[in-house]
C-alpha cells in the first residue's frame, strides 16, 4: 500500500458500474470479460485503493454469490468458504474445536470492524505482506479453490499465491474456497508479537505424536507472503522436535532471501527474529504434541 | 450495468427508499444528504473509526461502506441512540467524562454499544481488543474503558 | 478568592460540553457550512527542494465548475504574505520555491470536492529540482544547499537577562537562544567528573482526528473566518497584516476543536482560504484530509548533547548544553520552542553554572511547530536519561540523586525567575510508591528481565507575559455567559473555566454557560497553549466574577439606601442582616422593559521584566512524575511496559476528572513516541504519512496496568491555587522507559524510538564489549 498520498480521498471513488452476480462462475466470467473489473466482498481493499484514485470502472459485487460462507469439515478436512469474515472464523464452534490456535490468534487480528467485515478471500487475495490470513493457509498447506469462467474449478496450493520471493502470481477466477487438510493431522502455531516487522505462521503435519513435516509462512518480511517447507530430513518424535527446533530454525531462517529493510527493521533483524520466533514456536508446538 | 441503485433500509428506526449511485459513500450520504453530522470523518482510511456507525447492530466505518451494501439493511447512527433521551451508555460517557475533544465520541459510543450487545460483561482484554478499532488522541482511553464497565454494570445492551 | 470550600470543588461535574458530544449535537469547524460555498483542493509538492519554474493554471481554470485557481504569484501581490512566529518565512504560497514534500504550490475553489480534484490534476508545475537537506547534519554541512535566499521577515523573541536571542545567524539557521548563568565551563572543569552524552528526539505528528479546517467569507472589506485554529486572536491579527486590512474588518469564529495539541495554533493554511474566497467572492470551505495535515506540522526531532558535571558525592555542579531542533522547512513555531527547549534543559536541579545553546535548523522536512510540551518534551527526555545514567555511574540509586539535587519550593528555577510551586520530592516519592520502586527485585539474567525506571519532566507553565480578558454577563434571573476566548479542544476549558465563574459568583454550575468564540464579541486572549487557560485565562474570568459581585453589591445598596458594607452577596441575592432580598425582582423594579446585565470585566496580565531570563518571571511549573515497571526480551529486544504510573500537580483540581484525562491521554501520546509512534522519512519522501502506516497509540497498546495520580500542593497562581497541567504527561514518559530499560538489561536507548531492534543493538554492544574485557 502507498505510504504518502498527498492526494487520497473518499471523494477520488470514480463512477463505477455494480456488478452482483449470483454464482461464482458469473462473477469468474464478469471478471474475465472487461479490464478495470475488481471483486468485492467485504471492500476493505478495494475501497482503500479506491480512493488512491485507482481506475476501477466496474465492481463486481460477491455479496448475493451462493456458496461462499460455509464451514464444513469431512473426513478429507475442513472446507472454508472465501466469503467466511474472520469473525465467522474466530467465533466458529467448529474452528475452535480442531483449531483452536488458529481461533484464538483470529481474535486479534485487525480490529472488530474488519473482523465483521473483511472475508479471508480479500485477504488472501490481497496479498499484502501484513494480512496474516495467506500465512494461516499457507502453513496450514491448504489448498485454494477457483470457479472460473468455463465453470470448472482450478485447485492450487496456497503457497502458489505467492511466488519465491513473495511476489503475487496472477489467479484469475473467483477464490471460493479453502480447504485445509484433516484438523487431526495438523498443528497451528502463530507469533504476531513483533508485527510490524515481521509475523510467522507454523503448521505441522503430524501422526499421533510423530512430525511428519510442516510449513513456515512468514509475514511483514517480504514483498508478500511467503511459505517455506519445515527443513526436516525425516519425520520425528515430538520430544525430538523441541531438541530440534533450534538447528530447523536456524536452517531456515538462512535459506530465506534477503528480507526487506525499512522503517519498521532491518533484513537481519529480520532474518534472525524468523529464526527466534520459529525455534520458540516449534517449542510450542512440540510441548502441546506430548 | 447499472448507473444507480435502490436501496431499501431502515435510519434510526425510520424504514427510507432512497436512489444512490454506486459510489456514494455511506458518510456523505449521512452528513451530506441526510444531515446527520454526528457521524465525523477523521481518516477516511477506516483506521481511526470516528466515522463508525451500526449495521444490523454491527461496527462499521461509514467512510469505508458503499450506501448500496446498506440495502435490506437497518442503520443506527449517534443520532438515533437513546430513542430521543439519553442512552445507557451516552449517561456512563458523561458521568465518567469518557471524552475530552469529542470528536471520535460518536464512533466510540456506537463501538460500545455493539461491544455490549455481544459481550454484555465483558473483561478489560476484551474491552481493550474491541476499542482498538477506536482512535481516541485525548484521554488515554481509561477513562473510557471506566464507562464501559459502568455501563455494563448497568445492564446497558 | 479565598475561602472556597475544597468539597465544592472535588464535586464531579458532568462537562458543559457532554451532552453535545454525546448526542452527536456537537458542531466543530468541520461541520460548518454557508449556503452557496465552495469547496478547495490544494496541490502539493512532490519535491523535497525544487524551484518553481513555471505554473499554468489555464486549463484547471477552464474546467467547469471552478471559481478560481491561486498560486504563489496572487500570493505574492498580498500586502504581507508571509507568517510563522515571531519569524515569518511561510509564504501563503510560495511564489520561488518549494521546500518540502507536501509544501503547498497551487490551490483551487470549485462547486465540490471531485471538481477540485480533477482541477489540480490540470495544473501544471514545472520543477527544477533542487539538492535538499533532509537532516539537521546535512543542513549545517558547509556548502550546504540554502532553503531561504532572503532573511525572514520579523524580529526575533525579546529575551531578558543572561539570554540572547539572535535571528538566522547562520546558514540554514532559523534561529539561535543562548542562556548561561555563571561559567559552566570553570565550574565543569574543577568537577570531580564531568559526563557529556548525545540524545536524539524523534519526529511525531499531531494526529488530532478532526484535520484541519477552514471557511472563509469575503464580503466587501470585510474577512469572516470559521476556523479550527486554536488561537483566534493571533489568526486575526495575521489575516489583517497578510491582507493589509484594519483589525476591525477581520472576524474569527471559533467552534469545537476536534484536538489540536497545537497542531492548530498559529497560521497555517487560514491566509489561503481566504485568498480563494476573495478571488472566488463566494465563500470557500478548505478541509484538509488526515494525510494533509501529517504533512502540515510536526513535533521537533532533533539533537540534544549534555555536558553535566557532578561531585563525587552525587550533587550536580554545572550542565552545558547544545541543542540542534530540526525546524523543517518553514518557521512556524520553531524560535518559541527552541528557546524553550533551551531554557528547560537543566530541569528542575539546583545548578551552580549553566550555560545552553539551542538553535532551530532548516531542513526540507514537514515544517515543526507547538506541540503539546513544546520544547519541555525533548528537553525532559534527554535531561532525564541522563540524570539516571550518572547516578548508575556513580554507583548511586537514581532515586536518592535526584532527591538531593532536587529543586525545594520556593527555590527559584533559574537566579530571576519564579520559584518551583510544586513539592517535588513529595511527587516523586508518590510515584515510587506506587509502583513499588525501592521494594523492586534485582534485575534477572532470564530471558525476560524486569526493570524500573523514574523520571521528572518539568517545563515552565502560563506563557511568557501572557495575559487575558474576560467578560461575564448576567442575566436578572442570574444566568450567566461567560466570554473567553480560550478555545475547547478537548482540555476541558469550556467546564473549567465555567466553573470559576460559578464558583467566583457564588452560583450553581449549570446556570452558567460558555459562551461562542466570536472575535467581534468575545474578548482578547492570547491563545490556546502553554497551559494557561485556567491561570491566565481563568485569573481574569475570576476578576470579572468578583467585578460582578461588586456591581450586584453596588446596585442592591443603592436599591435598599444602605451602605454596601451592611450587604453581602448570597447566591444571587443579597443579605442584609438576618434579611434575604432576591435580585432579580429589584431588577425588575429598577430597570423594568427587558431586564438588565451586569457586564463584568476582568483581566490578568503577567508583567514583562527584563531582569528575568525569558524577558518575564514564568507563571509557575508544570512537572510530571513518572514511574514505569517494563519487561525486557533479550531475544527480540522487544519492551512490554508493564505498569506505568504519572502523576501531575493541579495545584487546585478545578475539575478532578479533566485533570486526571489529560494527565492520561498526554501520557499516551508521549508512550506511543517512546516505544513505536514517527513520522519517518525515506530519504526526501515521508515514509509513512498515512492513517494506515502512521500508527498511534490504540486501546490494545495500553500497558498492562497504567494509573496516574492528580497532586494538589496548592501554590498555583491561579484561581484557588489552581496551576495548568494539559501538557505534564508529554514530559517525563520517555526517560522513565529508557530509566527502566537501563534498569532491566543493563542497555542504555538515548534515540527515540526504543524499537525492539534497537534495543537488541544495544544489548548485542554490551555483550561485545563485556566479552572482549
Amino acid at each position: 500500500m502507498p505510504v504518502l498520498a498527498i492526494h487520497r480521498s473518499r471523494k477520488l471513488i470514480p463512477p463505477f458500474a455494480l456488478l452482483r452476480p449470483r454464482t461464482p462462475r458469473e462473477a469468474a466470467a464478469m471478471q474475465a470479460d472487461t479490464a478495470g473489473a475488481a471483486f468485492m466482498a467485504g471492500g476493505i481493499d478495494l475501497v482503500n485503493r479506491l480512493k488512491f484514485g485507482d481506475a476501477v470502472a466496474r465492481v463486481i459485487h460477491l455479496g448475493a454469490v451462493e456458496g461462499l460462507d460455509g464451514i464444513d469439515e469431512s473426513a478429507a478436512g475442513l472446507t472454508i468458504g472465501a466469503g467466511v469474515t474472520h469473525d465467522r472464523l474466530q467465533t466458529s464452534p467448529v474452528i475452535r474445536a480442531r483449531l483452536p490456535a488458529l481461533a484464538e490468534t483470529w481474535s486479534t487480528v485487525g480490529n472488530i470492524r474488519v473482523r465483521l467485515k473483511g472475508t479471508l478471500g480479500g485477504n488472501l487475495m490481497a496479498r499484502e505482506p501484513a494480512y496474516d490470513f495467506a500465512l494461516a493457509a499457507m502453513a496450514a498447506g491448504a489448498e485454494l479453490r477457483f470457479a472460473t469462467a468455463d465453470g470448472t474449478e482450478r485447485r492450487i496450493a496456497a503457497a502458489s499465491l505467492t511466488d519465491a520471493a513473495g511476489r503475487p502470481e496472477p489467479q484469475p477466477g473467483l477464490l471460493t474456497a479453502i480447504a485445509l487438510p484433516p484438523a487431526d493431522r495438523l498443528r497451528l502455531g502463530f507469533d504476531r508479537s513483533l508485527r510490524p516487522a515481521l509475523s510467522v505462521a507454523v503448521g505441522l503435519d503430524v501422526d499421533g505424536a510423530r512430525v511428519a513435516g510442516g510449513r513456515v509462512a512468514i509475514g511483514c518480511a517480504f514483498v508478500g507472503p511467503l511459505a517455506r517447507a519445515l527443513p526436516l530430513d525425516a519425520p520425528l518424535a515430538a520430544s525430538a522436535l523441541a531438541d530440534a527446533a533450534g538447528g530447523i530454525a536456524h536452517r531456515l531462517a538462512a535459506a530465506l532471501p534477503e528480507p526487506a529493510s525499512d522503517g519498521h527493521a532491518s533484513a537481519a533483524y529480520r532474518r534472525r527474529m524468523v529464526e527466534v520466533l520459529l525455534r520458540r514456536e516449534l517449542v510450542v508446538l512440540a510441548s502441546q504434541l506430548r | 450495468m447499472s448507473t444507480s441503485v435502490e436501496i431499501a433500509l431502515t435510519i434510526n428506526g425510520t424504514p427510507r427508499r432512497l436512489t444512490v449511485a454506486p459510489n456514494l459513500v455511506l458518510a456523505d450520504l449521512l452528513r451530506e444528504a441526510l444531515g446527520l453530522t454526528g457521524c465525523k470523518i477523521g481518516c477516511d482510511q477506516a483506521v481511526c473509526g470516528a466515522c463508525t456507525v451500526l449495521v444490523d447492530g454491527l461496527p462499521t466505518t461509514a467512510c469505508t461502506t458503499f450506501a448500496f451494501e446498506l440495502d435490506g439493511k437497518s442503520l443506527v447512527t449517534i443520532e438515533g441512540l437513546g430513542d430521543g433521551g439519553t442512552h445507557p451508555v451516552q449517561r456512563a460517557f458523561l458521568d465518567h467524562t469518557a471524552f475530552q475533544c469529542g470528536f471520535c465520541t460518536p464512533g466510540m459510543i456506537l463501538s460500545v454499544v455493539a461491544l455490549l450487545a455481544r459481550h454484555p460483561d465483558p473483561d478489560e482484554a476484551t474491552i481493550r481488543q474491541w476499542l482498538s478499532a477506536n482512535v481516541c488522541r485525548c484521554t488515554g482511553y481509561q477513562m473510557i474503558i471506566d464507562a464501559v464497565r459502568a455501563a455494563a454494570l448497568t445492564g446497558a445492551t | 478568592m479565598d475561602g472556597v470550600d475544597p468539597a465544592v470543588l472535588a464535586a464531579p461535574v458532568v462537562a458543559l460540553d457532554g451532552p453535545d458530544k454525546v448526542s452527536g449535537a456537537a458542531r466543530y469547524t468541520f461541520d460548518v457550512a454557508l449556503p452557496g460555498m465552495l469547496h478547495a483542493k490544494v496541490l502539493r509538492s512532490p519535491h523535497a527542494h525544487a524551484r518553481i519554474a513555471a505554473i499554468d493554471v489555464g486549463r484547471a481554470a477552464a474546467l467547469p465548475g471552478v471559481a478560481c485557481v491561486v498560486t504563489g504569484a496572487d500570493a505574492a501581490t498580498l500586502p504581507d504574505p508571509r507568517y510563522g512566529v515571531f519569524l515569518r518565512d511561510q509564504p501563503v504560497l510560495p511564489w520561488d520555491k518549494v521546500r518540502y514534500v507536501g509544501d503547498m504550490v497551487a490551490a483551487v475553489a470549485a462547486v465540490d470536492e471531485i471538481t477540485a480534484y480533477r482541477a489540480l490534476e490540470l495544473i501544471d508545475v514545472r520543477y527544477e529540482p533542487l539538492p535538499a537537506v533532509m537532516t539537521i547534519e546535512a543542513a549545517l554541512a558547509p556548502g550546504a544547499p540554502l532553503l531561504f535566499d532572503e532573511p525572514a521577515a520579523g524580529n526575533p523573541v525579546p529575551v531578558g537577562a543572561n539570554a540572547t536571542s539572535v535571528k538566522e545567524p547562520r546558514a540554514n539557521v532559523l534561529y539561535e537562544f543562548t542562556y548561561r548563568n555563571g561559567d559552566a565551563d570553570a565550574v565543569l572543569a574543577a568537577s570531580d567528573r564531568v559526563f557529556e552524552d548525545r540524545f536524539a528526539f524523534s519526529r511525531i505528528n499531531h494526529f488530532h482526528l478532526e484535520p484541519h479546517v477552514n471557511l472563509a467569507r469575503v464580503t466587501g472589506d470585510q474577512i469572516e473566518i470559521w476556523s479550527c485554529n486554536q488561537d483566534p486572536f493571533v489568526l486575526r491579527n495575521d489575516l489583517a497584516r497578510v491582507f493589509g486590512r484594519p483589525g476591525h474588518c477581520v472576524r474569527v469564529h471559533a467552534s469545537y476543536v476536534g484536538g489540536g495539541f497545537g497542531g492548530k495554533s498559529y497560521c497555517k493554511m487560514e491566509p489561503l482560504v481566504v485568498l480563494l474566497a476573495m478571488r472566488a467572492g463566494r465563500p470557500v470551505r478548505l478541509a484538509l484530509t488526515m494525510d494533509e495535515s501529517l504533512l502540515t506540522l510536526t513535533k521537533h526531532a532533533g539533537e540534544l548533547i549534555l555536558t553535566t558535571g557532578v561531585t563525587a558525592d552525587g550533587r550536580l555542579t554545572a550542565r552545558k548544553s547544545e541543542i540542534r531542533l530540526d525546524g523543517g522547512a518553514y518557521a512556524d513555531a520553531s524560535v518559541m520552542t527552541a528557546l524553550k527547549t533551551g531554557y528547560r534543559i537543566t530541569g528542575p536541579y539546583r545548578w551552580q553554572a549553566v550555560a545552553t545553546r539551542a538553535c532551530a535548523v532548516r531542513t526540507n522536512c514537514v515544517p515543526a511547530g507547538s506541540f503539546r510540551g513544546f520544547g519541555g518534551t525533548q528537553a525532559s527526555f534527554a535531561s532525564e536519561s541522563q540524570i539516571d545514567m550518572i547516578a548508575r555511574r556513580l554507583g548511586l540509586d537514581p532515586y536518592e540523586f535526584r532527591r538531593i539535587n532536587l529543586l525545594g519550593p520556593g527555590e527559584p528555577f533559574q537566579p530571576n525567575d519564579s520559584a518551583i510551586d510544586s513539592d517535588l520530592v513529595q511527587g516523586l516519592d508518590e510515584v515510587a510508591r506506587r509502583l513499588g520502586y525501592h521494594r523492586r527485585p534485582p534485575a534477572a539474567a532470564s530471558t525476560l528481565a524486569r526493570g524500573m525506571g523514574l523520571s521528572i519532566g518539568i517545563k515552565d507553565g502560563g506563557g511568557t507575559g501572557n495575559h487575558a480578558q474576560a467578560l461575564i454577563k448576567v442575566m436578572p434571573s442570574g444566568r450567566a455567559i461567560v466570554h473567553t476566548a480560550t478555545v475547547e479542544i478537548g482540555q476541558g476549558a469550556t467546564t473549567a473555566l465555567s466553573r470559576i465563574a460559578a464558583v467566583t459568583l457564588g452560583l450553581p454550575l449549570d446556570w452558567v454557560r460558555y459562551g461562542a468564540i466570536d472575535t467581534d464579541h468575545t474578548p482578547l486572549n492570547n491563545g490556546t497553549h502553554v497551559s494557561c487557560a485556567t491561570t491566565v485565562t481563568g485569573a481574569a474570568i475570576e476578576r470579572a466574577a468578583l467585578d460582578v459581585r461588586r456591581q450586584a453589591l453596588d446596585f442592591a445598596a443603592t436599591q435598599l439606601g444602605c451602605a454596601v458594607e451592611a450587604l453581602t452577596l448570597d447566591g444571587w441575592a443579597v443579605r442584609r442582616g438576618n434579611v434575604t432580598h432576591p435580585l432579580e425582582p429589584m431588577i425588575a423594579a429598577h430597570f423594568g422593559g427587558a431586564g438588565f446585565e451586569f457586564i463584568g470585566r476582568g483581566q490578568m496580565k503577567v508583567p514583562f521584566d527584563a531582569k528575568a531570563p525569558l524577558n518575564a518571571v514564568n507563571l509557575f511549573w508544570i512537572p510530571n512524575w513518572v514511574g514505569t515497571e517494563v519487561e525486557v526480551d533479550r531475544e527480540t529486544g522487544r519492551v512490554r511496559v508493564v505498569r506505568l504510573v504519572a502523576g501531575a500537580d493541579a495545584g487546585r483540581s478545578i475539575n478532578p476528572a479533566a485533570c486526571r484525562g489529560q494527565i492520561e491521554g498526554a501520557t499516551l501520546q508521549a508512550y506511543g513516541q517512546a516505544l513505536f509512534e514517527e513520522l519517518r522519512y525515506d530519504g526526501p519522501l515521508p515514509a509513512n504519512a498515512t492513517p494506515l502506516a502512521y500508527r498511534v497509540p490504540l486501546a490494545s497498546d495500553l500497558p498492562e496496568r497504567y494509573e496516574s495520580f492528580t497532586a494538589e500542593h496548592a501554590q498555583g497562581p491561579g484561581p484557588f491555587g489552581a496551576k495548568g497541567i494539559g501538557e505534564s504527561g508529554m514530559l517525563g514518559v520517555a526517560s522513565a522507559i529508557a530509566n527502566a530499560i537501563e534498569d532491566a538489561v543493563g542497555v542504555r536507548l538515548t534515540a527515540l524510538p526504543f524499537t525492539p531492534e534497537r534495543v537488541l543493538a544495544a544489548l548485542d554492544a554490551r555483550q561485545t564489549s563485556m566479552m572482549t574485557r
